[in-house]
């Protein structure tokens, strides 16, 4: 960026005595801080950068032969440090270079993560600027030019950390107050407390895939990961020399079986469907409460009785054991009145998916109509019309809350005012040069 | 620039701190009234007999309301009792039908279905062959202890749930299980965009033994049927062009079936005229079939080899799909196939 910026402006002249903001007048302070500075501000760190962004974005697009996007996603780019296996340059060699297709290497090694990369690039941005900031109007482009860079980074950093992306699906009739993550994934341990209210505990999917024993002074039993796998299919006929390691519930009837996640290549992009036998222990002792199969196949609200909770009951207390997508509860409901599906006059071809729906906050009834490119913002959220349940069963609507929704487009627009009043500049000055000759 | 470092670590400590384990209380979701009406679970009692003949394993089931199976029971076991393998195996098993027993509509899976008792709680009898893969009495019971909703059991509790007669020296076993019987709820499973599709795993029976046998040309690759209507799927093809030959049984117009094919490759529908017109005749196994045989306009387009055989309530579907000149290439196989096919009797062709 300070390259581009660098390149693009005229050739500064060098500092003179008679300069407004003399170095020499400056304090002890501002030099020390300069000085801590100025290797933060280096060009040749920019570059460095550059090329470490180039390769995790090349390896990260390899990485999906194998993995799913948003598992390289959060391992690739929305990390610090990103720990590329060896398989993946194998993979390169398997492409490119006729390595044989059975060639396997363990292991794996550390590279700067996407945020590792952005970070520095934005430190040395801004270093670069407070270095060699020198206010004055011809620079107003390029100020302007950076600072929409800043901007979409940190739009990102904000995007990464605090964006929420899910699915509402609603049947006709129903009424739902919870978003899915269909990416992210939770153990829910589920108590009745009255006819209307449930006591959630929900394990989060990393704390799965540790596969230890988990303890928390909320959950009614300590939980001990035996095997987690991140797609699976149910089976009731397990392969020949399989060991069932189910000891109660539904996992007696039907084995899990590991498949490999859907790649970021895959055409379908069907979701991964996970699941885990799980130990549950009585809490803080080494009194077994049996080992469960959780899976998210049996965690199929939409439709009545395929959801299948296992139960536990400890002291009394009966308890449902769900391995399900994410969900965040909402302050607020939303009821499908009518789904709709028109089509083009005397063909199957759509014309337009609508969803009819009634949204109940506490004190107030909206109806609103949700359609294609019509999205309903409320409350932070943004609800976009996504999908169709079964044969027009209902509806699925895309809930997307992200804080910093804004800034791509304000970079966007900062960034292009710069570039035309930067090069608008250059032109100028050039055209009027050239009258003068 | 401190402020940006300080805002910068507050965003990755917090973003760190997102994954831990979360306490709330919820709602819960209200199922509306009808839905949970038609999917709430209601008395049943389930007795089944298991014959072993052959290489297929018969499944006698009768299933009701319990008060209704304990009043027909009697019957059932008589019915049970007249069982017979024949020698011929065309048809493979004759029995005595007790008076008052209609027979059902037809399904591709079954045998036979019988339906009697009340109109307001009628009773079922289903006559299944299953292959080989169906023999373990455990997956049997804990399979039907499950549709209803009883907790599965060990090995050695078998003998409190079967007991063994024996019919025309066959050893017998008998199964009877009262329960609680999902509604229907799940029927019109409703599947959802990205989420792979649930009518899969709701066939928890185990694959059928199918009423037909044929021969697989060569090059053709057998693999499960994964859509919930196919009975049979193969695969042909190279690389990444593949064609897709399927075998179903279902109802439907012949003009709907043939201008549903016409819209995937991209035809204009038909009248029925046009389409009789069209069609050729092709015996399969004695039976006269319809032969359709549509390819999309454009180059490099789709193409729909299809054969609709009507057999008593059902229409038998063999299709091939897939890129125009692969299935040009495949033809004479397909047609190969269609003439291998054989259905195998069944009880209600010789009435």
């Amino acid at each position: 960026m300070n390259k581009t910026a660098i390149q693009t402006t005229p050739p500064l002249p060098p500092p003179t005595h008679d300069q407004p903001l003399d170095v020499r007048e400056a304090s002890t302070a501002w030099s020390m801080i300069k000085k801590i500075l100025s290797p933060l501000a280096s060009l040749r760190l920019t570059v460095v950068m550059f090329v470490f962004a180039i390769a995790l974005v090349f390896l990260g697009t390899l990485a999906q032969v194998d993995e799913g996007i948003w598992t390289v996603l959060s391992k690739y780019f929305r990390t610090g440090i990103a720990w590329i296996p060896f398989q993946a340059l194998v993979r390169f060699g398997q492409v490119f270079l006729g390595v044989s297709p059975h060639a396997q290497v363990s292991g794996s090694f550390p590279f700067p993560g996407g945020w590792l990369i952005g970070g520095i690039l934005l430190v040395n941005l801004l270093a670069a600027h407070a270095v060699r900031f020198k206010l004055t109007w011809k620079r107003t482009g390029i100020l302007m030019i950076h600072s929409g860079l800043v901007l979409m980074m940190l739009g990102e950093l904000i995007t990464g950390l605090f964006a929420l992306e899910g699915r509402m699906p609603i049947p006709e009739n129903w009424t739902v107050n919870f978003v899915e993550d269909h990416r992210a994934l939770e153990l829910a341990i589920v108590r009745h407390v009255d006819d209307k209210t449930d006591d959630v505990v929900a394990i989060p999917e990393s704390f799965l895939r540790k596969k230890e024993r988990i303890q928390h002074p909320d959950l009614p039993f300590d939980v001990e990961v035996l095997q987690y796998m991140p797609n699976s299919d149910i089976n009731r006929n397990p392969p020949p020399g399989m060991e069932n390691l189910a000891t109660a519930g539904d996992g007696l009837r039907e084995v899990a079986i590991e498949k490999p996640e859907v790649s970021g290549t895959d055409q379908s992009q069907m979701d991964d469907m996970a699941s885990a036998y799980v130990k549950l222990w009585k809490k803080g002792t080494n009194e077994s409460l049996g080992t469960f199969l959780v899976s998210k196949w049996w965690s199929v609200w939409w439709i009545p009785g395929l959801e299948q909770p296992q139960h536990v009951t400890v002291d009394g207390t009966t308890y449902d054991l769900f391995l399900r997508s994410k969900r965040a509860y909402k302050p607020y409901s939303m009821h499908l009145i009518e789904f709709r599906h028109d089509r083009y006059m005397g063909t199957d071809t759509p014309k337009n998916y609508s969803s009819q729906v009634l949204l109940r906050d506490s004190d107030r009834e909206k109806e609103v109509i949700i359609y294609m490119n019509h999205p309903l913002r409320y409350s932070g959220d943004t609800f976009f019309q996504s999908g169709v349940l079964g044969k027009d069963q209902g509806t699925i609507l895309q809930v997307v809350r992200n804080p910093g929704w804004l800034l791509p487009y304000v970079s966007c627009i900062l960034v292009s005012c710069g570039m035309l009043f930067h090069f608008g500049l250059n032109l100028v000055n050039f055209l009027i040069r050239r009258m003068k000759i | 620039m401190r402020s940006l470092f300080l805002a910068l670590s507050l965003a990755v400590i917090l973003g760190c701190e997102k994954d831990e384990i979360r306490h709330y209380q919820a709602t819960r979701l209200e199922v509306p009234p009808e839905v949970a009406a038609q999917a709430a679970p209601t008395p049943a009692r389930m007795i089944t007999a298991i014959f072993p003949h052959k290489d297929r394993t018969w499944f006698f089931k009768l299933t009701g309301p319990p008060e209704e199976v304990e009043k027909y029971k009697d019957e059932f076991e008589h019915f049970i009792q007249s069982v017979r393998f024949t020698k011929k195996g065309d048809p493979p098993v004759t029995y005595t039908v007790p008076q008052g027993w209609q027979r059902g509509a037809g399904d591709a899976l079954r045998f036979a279905t019988f339906r009697f008792g009340s109109k307001d709680k009628p009773l079922e009898v289903s006559v299944t062959p299953l292959g080989k893969e169906a023999r373990s009495l455990l997956e049997n019971v804990n399979r039907w202890r499950g549709q209803l909703g009883l907790e599965p059991i060990k090995e050695a509790e078998l003998g409190k749930e079967t007991r063994e007669i024996t019919v025309d020296e066959v050893k017998v076993t008998m199964v009877d299980l009262t329960g609680m019987m999902a509604g229907k709820g799940k029927m019109n499973a409703p599947f959802a965009k990205g989420h792979p599709p649930v009518h899969e795993r709701e066939q928890h029976e185990p694959a059928a033994a199918l009423p037909l046998t044929y021969r697989t040309p060569p090059g053709w690759k057998e693999q499960p049927a994964r859509d919930g209507i196919s009975l049979a799927a193969f695969q042909v093809g190279d690389g990444d062009r593949k064609a897709v030959v399927t075998v179903s049984a279902a109802g439907g117009s012949l003009t709907a079936n043939v201008n549903r094919w016409r819209a995937q490759v991209g035809l204009e529908p038909v009248s029925e005229e046009q389409i009789r017109h069209d069609l050729r005749p092709m015996n399969v196994d004695g039976s006269q079939g319809h032969y359709a045989d549509l390819t999309g306009p454009e180059s490099g387009g789709l193409r729909i080899l299809a054969v609709m055989v009507p057999r008593g309530d059902l229409t038998w579907f063999f299709k091939m799909r897939g890129p125009a000149d692969l299935v040009g290439r495949e033809k004479a196989a397909f047609e190969a196939f269609i003439g291998s096919v054989r259905f195998v009797a069944e009880e209600g062709d010789k009435r």
